[in-house]
C-alpha cells in the first residue's frame, strides 16, 4: 500500500512536471512578443567578446551579437558618418605634453547603465583599453588576440587614463592621424570592467592568458547594445533579445542633405549636432527602438533551404555577405510579400601585377594589358549585368573618396582599337615581335589579329613576343580562382588569357584553388607569381585607409599586402599624410590624387564587383532604409528594424 | 576464435598508426595554413598573426608536429580546434556526434529494413512485373542526385504543403526556454532507440517458443508496441516529450532521404545475391524435399544471401559518423560531415583530423564486427 501510494506520489509528481514544462514552453511561446525570423549560413564560433574581435571575427558572429556592446563613436549607416555613440561630444584636439606625448580627452554621456543597472563610467573604458595595451610575453595583448582588436590599440597609442567619471584621456606617443584615432582606437568595443577584470586577472594567472581569456564563456555579461545575448543552440539557433535599459531607446539621429546631423536623446535628456547641424533639407531621420523583442537567427546550410523558408515565411530574410545568387533574385522576384533589394558593393575584384619580375616591372606592359580588358563586353555581354565594372582604387560606390577622374585605359574603345592601342603602348615602349599583330577585317564578322613577319608577309598568328631588351618573353601566369570558387573572377581570368594570346603574350591562366593562389601569393620565401585575379572586402567606407595598407612601400615585405611589390615615392607621401591627416577633408584630395597614381602605374586592374542583392519579407520586416553601401548585411544587426507579425 | 579476434585487433591498430600518418602528411601536403585566411583582412598586423601561428603550434616543424600529434592522438587528446579556438576538437565532435549518428543510424537501419525484405521478396519473383517495377524504383533511388531529392522533398513536404520546416533540427521558437540541451536530447533519443531494438530482440526470445506463427507474431509485435508505448510515456512523464518529438520531426525527411537512396542500394544487393543463392543445389534439394516456398526462401536462400548485406550495412553504420555533407547542407543538418568540410576548407587540421580519426576507428571496428557476424551467420565460416 505505502508503495502504490509512493508509485502514485511519482506519477502526479511526473504529470505536474509535464504539465509544468508543457506550460512554460506554452508561455515562451506565447509570450515573446515581436519576434523576427532571420536566417544565416554559418552558426556562431563565440559568444566571448575577446574572441569575436579576435580570432573568431567572423561575419556570422558580427550578425548575431555585434549590436551587443558599444562604442564610444559610430560610423552611423547608411551614410558612414562619424557620430558619437557612448560619447557625449567629438573628442577634443590633441595638446603636445612636456615629454613630448600627446593627449585628447573623450567626454562621455551621462546616465548610461549596463543591463546590470550599474552606470557605464570611465572605468570601463579605461579598462578596455587597458585590456588590450597590457604587456605580456610576446607584445600587447590586444596584438596577441588578434582579428580587428589590434587596429584599436595602434603602436602610438601608449596609455588610457581615467580624468574623472564621465571622462578619459588617451595619450599618444606622436600627435595620430585619423587612421589611428578617429577609424582607429576610438570604434573599439566597450567591455564592462566589473564583470571582465576577474576572469582577465585569472587569465593573466595562467601560463597561457591569451588562450585563457578566449575560453571564457560570458553568461549574464552585462552589455550596452541594443540586443543581448540570450541563447546559442549550436547548430540550430541563437537568440538575442531587446535590451530593455538600453540608452539609445528613443534617440532620433537626423541628417540633412548639406551633411550635418542632429542627435536627440530624450531619455538621456541629451543634444548634439555635428558637421554644421541643420543644414539643408532633411535627408533622413532615424528613431532607435530597439522594436523587436527577440531576434532568432536560425542556420540554414544552403541557399536553397532559405530562399524555400523566406517563400515560405519561415523567415523574414537571411544574411549573407555574398549577396543572393541570380537564379534565386528570379526566383523570388515572383513570391508575393517578398522584396528584392541591390545595393552596390563596398570591395572590388581585381587583378595584381608582380612588379618584381619582367615584363610586369614595365608600365607600358601593364597598361596594355589594362587596355585589352574589356570590361564592358563581359559585364554587359557575359554576365548580363550581374557585375559592376570598376576602374579606381576605390568604388564609385562611395562617392565622397571616389575619384571619378581616373584613366580608363580603352574607354570607349571596339576590340580592334583596344588591340591596336595595346600594341602601339608596347611597341613604343621597346617590346617587339617576330609577327607582329595587325588586325585584319576590323568591325566584321571575320575580325581576327595576324602576325605581319618583318619582311611583310603574314602568318595565322601573332608570335615572338620579345621583352625591350630582345630576349624572348617567358610564359607568364595568371592565377585566378577556379570556376568552383568564383565563375566570374575565372571567366575573367580565361578571357585575359585569350585577348593576351591574341596579340602574342604569353600569358596562361592557370585556375585554381583559393589557397594555392593565396600560398603563392603570400609564399615563405617571397612572392611567387606573375599575376593573379582575387578580391578585396573593403572595411570601413568612412575612411578608406587599405590604400596605405595595399599599396605603401612600408607594406612590400614577405607576407605583406604590399603583394604587386609597387613603389612610388608620391604615392608613399601622400598614403602616410593620408594615415596622418587630421580631418577627412584634409584627406579627400589626397585619396583623390593617390587613385589617379594608382590608375597611372597600375599595379592592381580594378575589374569589377557584382552589387549585394537580398531579399526581404515585407509582411514580416519593416526596414528603416534599403539604400546601403555593402547592403542591409553589412549595417546589421540594426536598433530601427521592426517585425510586423 | 579469440586468437582470430587478438589477430585482427593487432592488425587494426598498426592499419590505424599508418591511417593517422598517411592523414596527416596528407593535410601537410595542402597548401595554406589556417592563418593566410587573416592575410585578407589588411588591418591585421603581421605581428597578430605570428602570434596566432606560434599559440597554434604551426611554427614547429612538420615532424615535430607529426610527433605531438600521434602522442596527444594515442593520450585521447584530439588538440584544440583552429576555427573554435580555444575549444577542443573533442568538444565539438562531442556535440555535433549525437545529431549525425542518430540520423544516419535511423536512415541505415530503415534502409536494411525496406531493402533486405524486399530484394529478398523480389529475387524470389524474378521475371514478374513486379520485379521489374521494384527494380527500376530502386535504381532510380540509388542513382538520384542527392541534392535534387533532398530539394524536391523540401520544396513538396516543407514549402507547398508546410508539413515540415525548411531546415534544421528544431524549432527555435519552441526552444526558447529549453529544459536540456538538444544534445542531451539526442543522446536519450538514440538511448531509447538502443533500448527498443533491444526490448524488440528480447520479444522475439520470449515468444520464440509459441509454436504457431500467427500467434507469435501477434505476440511479438505486441510487446513491440508495450515497449513503445512504455518509451512514449517515459517521455512524456519527463516533461521532455514535446522537445524530442520535435526533433524527431525534423528529422523525418533527411531520414527519409538517406533511406531512399540507401535503401536502393540495400535491395539491389539483396536481390542479386540471392539471385545467386537460388541456383545453388542445396535451394534446388530443399526444394525437392517438399518444403514450403516461403521457408526455402526464408530459412535456406535468405540467410546465405544475407552475407554480403550485412558487410556493407555494418560498414554503413561505421561510416554513420562522418555523416553525409549533402544531406547535412541541403537539411541544414550541423553534424560530423560539414563539420570534416568545414575544417578542410579552412585548414583547421585538428579538427579534420579529429573526424577522420573518429570515422577510421568505427570502420576499423566495423570491419572486424562484420567478420565476426560472417562466423554467426554462416555456419561453413569457422575462424
Amino acid at each position: 500500500m505505502r508503495n502504490r501510494n509512493l508509485m502514485k506520489g511519482r506519477k502526479e509528481a511526473s504529470m505536474r512536471r509535464s504539465v509544468v514544462v508543457a506550460a512554460v514552453v506554452l508561455m515562451g511561446v506565447v509570450g515573446l512578443g515581436q519576434v523576427l525570423d532571420v536566417g544565416i549560413f554559418e552558426d556562431l564560433t563565440t559568444t566571448n567578446i575577446w574572441a569575436r574581435i579576435g580570432p573568431d571575427a567572423t561575419v556570422w558572429n558580427t550578425y548575431v551579437s555585434g549590436g551587443q556592446h558599444g562604442g564610444l563613436y559610430v560610423s552611423a549607416a547608411p551614410y558612414w558618418t562619424f557620430v558619437p555613440s557612448l560619447a557625449a561630444d567629438f573628442p577634443s584636439d590633441f595638446v603636445e605634453n612636456a615629454d613630448g606625448t600627446w593627449t585628447a580627452t573623450v567626454e562621455l554621456r551621462a546616465g548610461i547603465k549596463w543591463t546590470d543597472g550599474t552606470p557605464f563610467t570611465a572605468d570601463d573604458v579605461v579598462f578596455t583599453y587597458n585590456v588590450l595595451l597590457t604587456e605580456i610575453g610576446g607584445g600587447r595583448f590586444g596584438i596577441l588576440l588578434g582579428g580587428n582588436w589590434p587596429s584599436y590599440v595602434p603602436d602610438a597609442l601608449v596609455a588610457v587614463e581615467k580624468v574623472n567619471d564621465l571622462t578619459v584621456a588617451f595619450v599618444y606617443s606622436m600627435e595620430p592621424g585619423l587612421g589611428e584615432w578617429t577609424f582607429g582606437a576610438l570604434f573599439s568595443p566597450i567591455v564592462q570592467k566589473a564583470y571582465w577584470e576577474p576572469h582577465f586577472q585569472a587569465a593573466l594567472g595562467t601560463d597561457d592568458p591569451t588562450r585563457n581569456l578566449l575560453r571564457v564563456t560570458p553568461t549574464g555579461e552585462p552589455i550596452l547594445g541594443g540586443y543581448q545575448f540570450v541563447q546559442w543552440q549550436p547548430g540550430a539557433f541563437a537568440q538575442m533579445n531587446k535590451n530593455p535599459t538600453y540608452y539609445g531607446t528613443g534617440e532620433t539621429l537626423t541628417f540633412y542633405e548639406g551633411g550635418g546631423f542632429t542627435i536627440a536623446n530624450p531619455k538621456l535628456g541629451f543634444d548634439l549636432e555635428g558637421y554644421g547641424g541643420v543644414t539643408g533639407k532633411l535627408d533622413l531621420s532615424l528613431t532607435e527602438g530597439p522594436y523587436v523583442d527577440s531576434i532568432l537567427y536560425s542556420v540554414f546550410l544552403n541557399q536553397d533551404a532559405a530562399v524555400l523558408a523566406l517563400q515560405g515565411g519561415q523567415i523574414a530574410t537571411f544574411l549573407n555577405p555574398l549577396g543572393l545568387a541570380s537564379g534565386f533574385q528570379q526566383r523570388l522576384a515572383a513570391t508575393p510579400n517578398v522584396q528584392i533589394v541591390s545595393n552596390p558593393p563596398w570591395g572590388f575584384r581585381y587583378m595584381a601585377f608582380n612588379m618584381r619580375r619582367a615584363p610586369m616591372d614595365n608600365a607600358a606592359f601593364r597598361h596594355a594589358v589594362a587596355t585589352l580588358i574589356d570590361r564592358e563586353f563581359l559585364a554587359e555581354g557575359v554576365f548580363q549585368g550581374i557585375i559592376v565594372s570598376m576602374y579606381s582604387a576605390v568604388p564609385d560606390s562611395n562617392p565622397f573618396w571616389h575619384n571619378p577622374n581616373v584613366t580608363i585605359y580603352g574607354e570607349g574603345m571596339t576590340r580592334a582599337q583596344r588591340v591596336e592601342e595595346a600594341v602601339r603602348i608596347l611597341k613604343e615602349a621597346g617590346f617587339s615581335w617576330d609577327a607582329e599583330p595587325k588586325v585584319v577585317f576590323p568591325g566584321t564578322g571575320n575580325q581576327a589579329v595576324i602576325g605581319v613577319l618583318p619582311d611583310g608577309r603574314e602568318v595565322a598568328a601573332p608570335r615572338g613576343f620579345k621583352l625591350p631588351d630582345g630576349t624572348y618573353c617567358p610564359e607568364l601566369e595568371l592565377l585566378a580562382p577556379s570556376a568552383g570558387y568564383d565563375p566570374l573572377r575565372a571567366t575573367f581570368g580565361l578571357y585575359i588569357e585569350q585577348w593576351a594570346r591574341e596579340i602574342g603574350l604569353p600569358i596562361r591562366a592557370n585556375l585554381t584553388g583559393f589557397n594555392v593562389i593565396v600560398d603563392k601569393v603570400w609564399a615563405l620565401d617571397g612572392f611567387n607569381y606573375d599575376m593573379y585575379i582575387l578580391g578585396w572586402s573593403l572595411g570601413n567606407p568612412a575612411f578608406p585607409d587599405y590604400l596605405y595598407y595595399f599599396w605603401h612601400s612600408d607594406m612590400d615585405f614577405i607576407d605583406g599586402w604590399n603583394t604587386p611589390g609597387y613603389h612610388n615615392d608620391e604615392f608613399d607621401q601622400l598614403a602616410s599624410e593620408f594615415l596622418a591627416a587630421q580631418s577627412v577633408d584634409e584627406a579627400r584630395p589626397l585619396v583623390f590624387r593617390m587613385q589617379e597614381i594608382l590608375a597611372d602605374d597600375v599595379p592592381y586592374i580594378i575589374l569589377f564587383d557584382s552589387p549585394i542583392v537580398e531579399a526581404f519579407r515585407t509582411d514580416m520586416i519593416q526596414l528603416p532604409y534599403t539604400e546601403v553601401l555593402g547592403g542591409v548585411q553589412f549595417v546589421w544587426p540594426l536598433t530601427t528594424v521592426r517585425a510586423l507579425k | 576464435m579469440l586468437r582470430f579476434v587478438g589477430g585482427r585487433l593487432v592488425q587494426i591498430a598498426i592499419t590505424f598508426f599508418l591511417f593517422l600518418t598517411v592523414v596527416f602528411f596528407l593535410f601537410q601536403a595542402m597548401p595554406g595554413d589556417y592563418t593566410k585566411q587573416f592575410i585578407m583582412n589588411p588591418r591585421i598586423p603581421p605581428a597578430a598573426r605570428e602570434a596566432l601561428k606560434v599559440r597554434l603550434g604551426l611554427t614547429d616543424s612538420v615532424w615535430g608536429q607529426y610527433v605531438n600529434y600521434v602522442r596527444n592522438v594515442f593520450t585521447g587528446n584530439l588538440g584544440l580546434s583552429f576555427e573554435h579556438y580555444p575549444r577542443e576538437v573533442w568538444d565539438v565532435i562531442k556535440e555535433r556526434l549525437p545529431r549525425t549518428a542518430i540520423l544516419f543510424l535511423v536512415a541505415s537501419v530503415m534502409a536494411f529494413v525496406w531493402g533486405f525484405p524486399l530484394g529478398r521478396y523480389i529475387a524470389w519473383k524474378r521475371g514478374q512485373t513486379l520485379d521489374y517495377t521494384i527494380t527500376v524504383a530502386g535504381v532510380l533511388f540509388y542513382t538520384i542526385f542527392t541534392p535534387l531529392l533532398a530539394l524536391m522533398l523540401l520544396f513538396v513536404f516543407a514549402n507547398q504543403l508546410g508539413w515540415f520546416r525548411t531546415g534544421g533540427f528544431l524549432t527555435p521558437r519552441l526552444w526558447l526556454t529549453p529544459p536540456s540541451s538538444p544534445q542531451s536530447i539526442f543522446i536519450w533519443l538514440a538511448a531509447t532507440l538502443a533500448g527498443l531494438g533491444t526490448w524488440a530482440v528480447l520479444a522475439r526470445f520470449a515468444t520464440r517458443r509459441i509454436g504457431h506463427p500467427r500467434p507469435r507474431r501477434l505476440a511479438q509485435r505486441g510487446l513491440v508496441v508495450v515497449g513503445v508505448g512504455l518509451a512514449g510515456l517515459g517521455w512524456w512523464a519527463s516533461g521532455l516529450g514535446p522537445f524530442a518529438w520535435d526533433i524527431v520531426w525534423h528529422m523525418f525527411l533527411p531520414v527519409l532521404a538517406v533511406t531512399l537512396i540507401a535503401f536502393g542500394g540495400d535491395m539491389l544487393l539483396m536481390r542479386d545475391s540471392m539471385l545467386e543463392v537460388i541456383r545453388e543445389d542445396y535451394i534446388t534439394t530443399a526444394k525437392a524435399k517438399g518444403l514450403p516456398d516461403k521457408v526455402v526462401r526464408d530459412r535456406h536462400a535468405a540467410r546465405t544471401a544475407l552475407l554480403p548485406l550485412v558487410t556493407s550495412f555494418t560498414l554503413s553504420i561505421g561510416f554513420v559518423v562522418s555523416g553525409g555533407i549533402v544531406t547535412e547542407t541541403m537539411f541544414s543538418w550541423k553534424g560530423m560531415g560539414l563539420t570534416y568540410l568545414n575544417a578542410l576548407l579552412i585548414q583547421d587540421y585538428p579538427m579534420a583530423m579529429g573526424c577522420l580519426i573518429f570515422t577510421g576507428i568505427l570502420v576499423l571496428v566495423a570491419h572486424l564486427v562484420a567478420d565476426l557476424l560472417y562466423a554467426v551467420l554462416d555456419p561453413r565460416i569457422v575462424y
